[in-house]
């Protein structure tokens, strides 16, 4: 298998984790003490910590490329345009109504058809598979797309070690549902809850990440905080966001947006610029904050990487 | 709006925040257009319809920048590309077919031609009903849901086309006489 994937980031490029985070404490310190001035009078206080200083991230990362030599998205763009229907269908309005979701503690099921299932936080998966850089592309199923550097770690690394059995066929992922949070679960026009699933050999691809962070920092509740898929050859959609449970089964489970409209939203939903979609381009795309489009590439530029998982499939029937 | 793509009000995709901005602008002045003469017959007050001509060529001009983005700045009049990813998507047909219905609407909606087309201006500015129908079609098919399963973001396009629907039967002939006949009793 090639290895065109792996992103060697010259650790130049990238500040250390005790530099930037020795500087967000003074940045901190100095803002408690700005803080403590113009607010002496007022009798306010501020928490410590805000939403926004955990999802700092590492200004250094936005000097990063992907493979192909494009530049990744301002941490701007992919924190503030997201889709993530539980809390709003408006994009720009989603990083708003996360900003009261608690990405930490967060737990994560494996379980189904395998021989150790597991119940494990963040923090303890973090501990056993180190997280890496991997800066990928992603293609919205709308016809936008951003480059985005995540951490995370492979799938098939947490997969290999709950030991799936041989009736195994299929990995279903499930998202939170938090009603008291997540205003837009209470939208009937959505089958809730979120779920989206992979075929193993697409789950166990080298590839297929969960994502715990992002430019460094904490990977923020509007990205799918505390853990996310992320599928990069697949249309977005596939990327199921704040993962509760993962299953292990013998069937195809049933996706969301497949369930919503089937002819438009596949199981395998590859991008594929051959296949059309009734209402976007899936022949070109814009890259945000790119003022024209571009042709789309062929399994979103990765087919090298993973066309032989489909060798001999229709892509038209199988979309 | 074209300071709002300067100071970034229109977000991190303006391009797409304009399209969809504009798109239901006009959706908007259409049915306020639609909405005159009913309102004007239930509520008697008839200057309601000297102003369906401005909301008319509001509803065009909307109209027309939507359009105008989608091909000159969308698709920077990149012919391969707009018609490699329009000639097969409903939703864009049913949009440009509205479109084209619209601007000659708009052209005629003055004075001189309203005269020099006599009985047919009547006949042609009824292309405002199809215009209706159409554009709420145009819109649910642009969203990102189904009718057929009833799912998704699909309930302003419904909403719209209600309303739509209810103005067209208000027009209706038998309606509109039941109306009048009622008026009495209510004392409307």
């Amino acid at each position: 298998m090639k290895t065109s994937f792996k992103n060697h980031i010259p650790s130049s490029e990238i500040t250390p984790k005790n530099v930037y985070t020795a500087r967000r404490a003074f940045m901190r310190s100095a803002g408690i003490l700005a803080g403590t001035l113009a607010l002496a009078s007022c009798g306010v206080s501020e928490p410590l910590v805000t939403a926004e200083e955990k999802v700092l991230g590492d200004p250094g990362y936005s000097a990063l490329t992907d493979e192909r030599g494009d530049q990744v998205n301002q941490l701007s763009q992919i924190t503030g345009y997201n889709n993530f229907y539980e809390f709003s269908t408006d994009k720009e309005e989603v990083a708003n109504l996360a900003k009261i979701f608690p990405t930490t503690p967060w737990e994560i099921t494996v379980n189904g058809l395998v021989n150790k299932p597991i119940k494990l936080s963040v923090d303890e998966l973090i501990k056993k598979y180190p997280v890496e850089d991997h800066v990928y592309r992603l293609r919205c199923v709308e016809g936008w797309s951003m480059v985005i550097p995540w951490q995370g770690f492979s799938l098939a690394n947490l997969l290999r070690d709950v030991e799936p059995t041989s009736a195994a066929k299929f990995v279903r992922f499930e998202s939170v549902m938090d009603l008291g949070k997540m205003p837009g679960l209470a939208n009937p026009l959505y089958p809730w809850p979120y779920q989206e699933g992979l075929r193993m050999d697409e789950a166990l691809h080298p590839l297929t990440l969960l994502a715990t962070g992002l430019y460094g920092g904490e990977l923020p509740a509007q990205n799918g905080g505390g853990i996310r898929l992320v599928v990069p050859w697949k249309y977005g959609f596939k990327s199921i966001k704040s993962i509760v449970r993962i299953e292990l089964i013998s069937e195809q489970p049933a996706t969301l947006w497949n369930l919503i409209a089937p002819n438009e939203y596949g199981f395998y939903a590859n991008v594929n610029p051959s296949v059309d979609h009734p209402r976007w381009s899936q022949s070109t795309e814009r890259k945000i904050g790119e003022l024209s489009r571009k042709p789309t590439l062929m399994f979103n530029g990765y087919e090298s990487d993973v066309a032989s998982l489909y060798q001999g499939m229709d892509l038209k029937k199988y979309y | 709006m074209g300071l709002g793509l300067l100071n970034g009000s229109f977000g991190v995709n303006p391009i797409q925040s304009v399209e969809k901005f504009a798109g239901f602008t006009a959706l908007n002045f259409l049915t306020l257009t639609l909405a005159c003469t009913p309102l004007a017959n239930l509520s008697g007050y008839k200057f309601l319809v000297s102003r369906r001509k401005a909301l008319g060529n509001y509803a065009f001009l909307y109209a027309s920048i939507h359009v105008f983005v989608f091909v000159f700045i969308d698709y920077g009049i990149d012919l391969g590309f707009l018609l490699a990813d329009s000639l097969n998507k409903k939703f864009i047909w049913l949009g440009f077919a509205a479109y084209i219905m619209l601007a000659p609407l708009a052209f005629t909606s003055f004075r001189y031609w309203q005269v020099k087309l006599g009985k047919n201006w009547k006949k042609i500015h009824r292309l405002v009903y199809v215009i209706g129908i159409t554009v709420p079609f145009h819109f649910l098919l642009a969203s990102k849901g189904s009718l057929t399963t009833f799912s998704g973001n699909i309930l302003l396009p419904v909403i719209y086309g209600g309303i739509i629907t209810l103005l067209l039967i208000l027009r209706w002939k038998p309606v509109k006489n039941f109306i009048q006949n009622f008026k009495p009793i209510t004392g409307l």
